[in-house]
């Protein structure tokens, strides 16, 4: 394996990665405060606090105030010097740091943490929130073509096997080719690709609700069959049961 | 043949010209006065050799290729512009921004950075301007909106490579050997493409023709080969509408007659 990741764009540091996650619970909190209060207006004459963006929770995650000043270059030109932005994200020094290329142990640690907040199956926004971060993570930052096409649509490999990664390339004309080229290249065939399975789709969906319906219907039956069977051996009040005592009755001559 | 002019011709040529202020100092230092070698009774800007040398360049405008420009990057370029919809909010912290909202921030913004050059003065007239620096505003519409989708070049960090990158670009021809003259002509270093007369106003547009031509030539693509696409997908998509619905309607039916059927089963 190549020491560098195997992507371009950069990957964001986990502690942006905890930070978000922290944004989100409160976020949440706050939501789920304000519904049982009995909505917004409710909430306000309780003096419940509103769910924050994500900028104005980065600027002052504890809420207790962020002084600006004039003369500050920081962003949203907070105060460096204040006890109050003591916990302001934008001033710590990682918030800036990026890491070059895609870090898929910092993903994945990002990720089971998505994973970690689905409370249970009903958590549907849980779930989807999760879904649609596994697919794009916020924590990976794509900055070139080459970097929307995943691995499996790559055919640019160095003679280790690894993806080709254009920033280790010290030439801009070879870096901007490998780009170039992976991206064109890995775009035509996810295009190509992907109208394969469009041309597939009535297919699959056809076969597939029929092999639903077999599976479904044959399961009916069995139990149909199944419940049929039982009647038969235990319940001495269905009606075959009743018709052959009334048979034997007959020919017992009992009637 | 174009190796060999310059091997023969202009070489030499620059070589020659270059060489006309160490060749003055040297040609001064071959003199003597009172017994004494020019260079032990000479002093300031004349004092030694490599100092008259130095007194010579400036004085037939040779310094001005020692001028370098100053490149500004705000950093207000985002890393990613995606063409989802997503919410500004959390990704204008990480440099991510969407093409469907990313103007009602900051509106339509053409230009980012600056350039700071040396003005085009020449020491040798005494001109005042020429310590001073011009600064050019750069012209950076696409570096700041086309889609990252389209965007084929990264800077060695992984990061998103900007006009502001393309200026710090080295450059490395050497104008076929005559850059050191055109070094004096031009009045700047001319170290990186943003050294290049005019670079803020043709550099952007110029690293826009890449997404430009891609962009292009794939629309150009689809649009040739609509005609085979086109129908089959918009065919294969109602196949697979009338699938579903006809299938689920077919499945709903056959599972509520089977489920009918498992009611009346006798027990």
């Amino acid at each position: 394996m190549s020491a560098r990741p195997p992507l371009a764009g950069v990957t964001l540091p986990s502690q942006y990665a905890i930070s978000l996650m922290d944004w989100r619970k409160e976020r949440d909190y706050r939501k789920d405060a304000i519904k049982e209060a009995g909505g917004k207006i409710a909430a306000r004459e309780l003096g419940l606090p509103e769910p924050r963006g994500w900028w104005e929770y980065s600027i002052d995650p504890r809420g207790d105030g962020a002084p600006t000043s004039a003369n500050s270059n920081a962003p949203g030109q907070l105060d460096p010097s204040s006890p109050l932005n003591t916990d302001a994200l934008v001033l710590q020094n990682w918030w800036d740091s990026s890491q070059s290329g895609r870090n898929e142990k910092m993903i994945m640690q990002y990720q089971q943490m998505m994973r970690s907040e689905i409370d249970n199956w009903k958590d549907i926004p849980g779930i989807i929130n999760y879904t649609l971060e596994s697919i794009s993570p916020d924590v990976y930052v794509p900055t070139t073509m080459a970097d929307y096409v995943p691995n499996l649509f790559n055919i640019f490999q160095d003679e280790n096997g690894n993806r080709d990664d254009p920033s280790n390339m010290d030439n801009w004309w070879k870096r901007t080719g490998a780009t170039a080229g992976q991206g064109i290249v890995g775009l035509l065939f996810m295009g190509a690709a992907g109208f394969g399975l469009v041309m597939l789709t009535p297919r699959v969906v056809e076969r597939g609700l029929e092999t639903v319906e077999s599976v479904v219907v044959g399961s009916l039956e069995i139990v149909e069959k199944a419940v049929g069977k039982t009647s038969d051996i235990i319940n001495p009040f269905s009606a075959k049961r009743r018709l052959q005592r009334q048979t034997t009755k007959q020919l017992l001559g009992k009637d | 043949m174009v190796q060999s002019i310059e091997d023969n011709l202009i070489d030499p040529t620059v070589s020659g010209i270059m060489n006309v202020p160490a060749n003055i100092a040297e040609t001064i230092g071959d003199f003597e006065a009172f017994g004494y070698d020019v260079y032990d009774i000479m002093w300031g800007d004349f004092g030694s050799e490599e100092k008259a040398t130095k007194t010579i360049e400036s004085m037939i405008g040779f310094d001005r290729a020692d001028r370098e420009v100053v490149v500004n990057d705000p950093g207000d370029i985002p890393n990613q512009v995606t063409l989802l919809p997503i919410d500004n909010d959390i990704n204008r912290a990480i440099g991510r921004r969407s093409i469907w909202n990313i103007f009602e921030e900051e509106g339509l913004k053409m230009t980012s950075g600056t350039i700071e050059e040396p003005t085009f003065a020449w020491n040798v007239f005494g001109d005042d301007d020429f310590d001073e620096t011009r600064t050019r505003t750069v012209f950076a519409p696409f570096s700041i909106y086309t889609p990252t989708v389209l965007w084929p070049y990264t800077s060695d960090d992984g990061t998103r490579f900007t006009v502001h990158d393309f200026a710090n670009t080295p450059l490395e021809s050497d104008f076929l050997g005559a850059k050191p003259i055109v070094e004096v002509i031009a009045g700047r270093k001319l170290d990186r493409y943003g050294a290049l007369p005019g670079f803020a106003k043709w550099g952007d547009p110029l690293l826009g023709t890449g997404p430009v031509l891609i962009g292009g030539t794939a629309a150009a693509l689809l649009g040739l080969t609509a005609w085979f696409w086109g129908p089959a997908i918009a065919q294969r998509a109602a196949a697979t509408a009338k699938s579903a619905v006809f299938g689920t309607l077919e499945l709903a039916g056959a599972v509520g007659g089977k489920l009918k059927d498992v009611a009346k089963a006798p027990f």
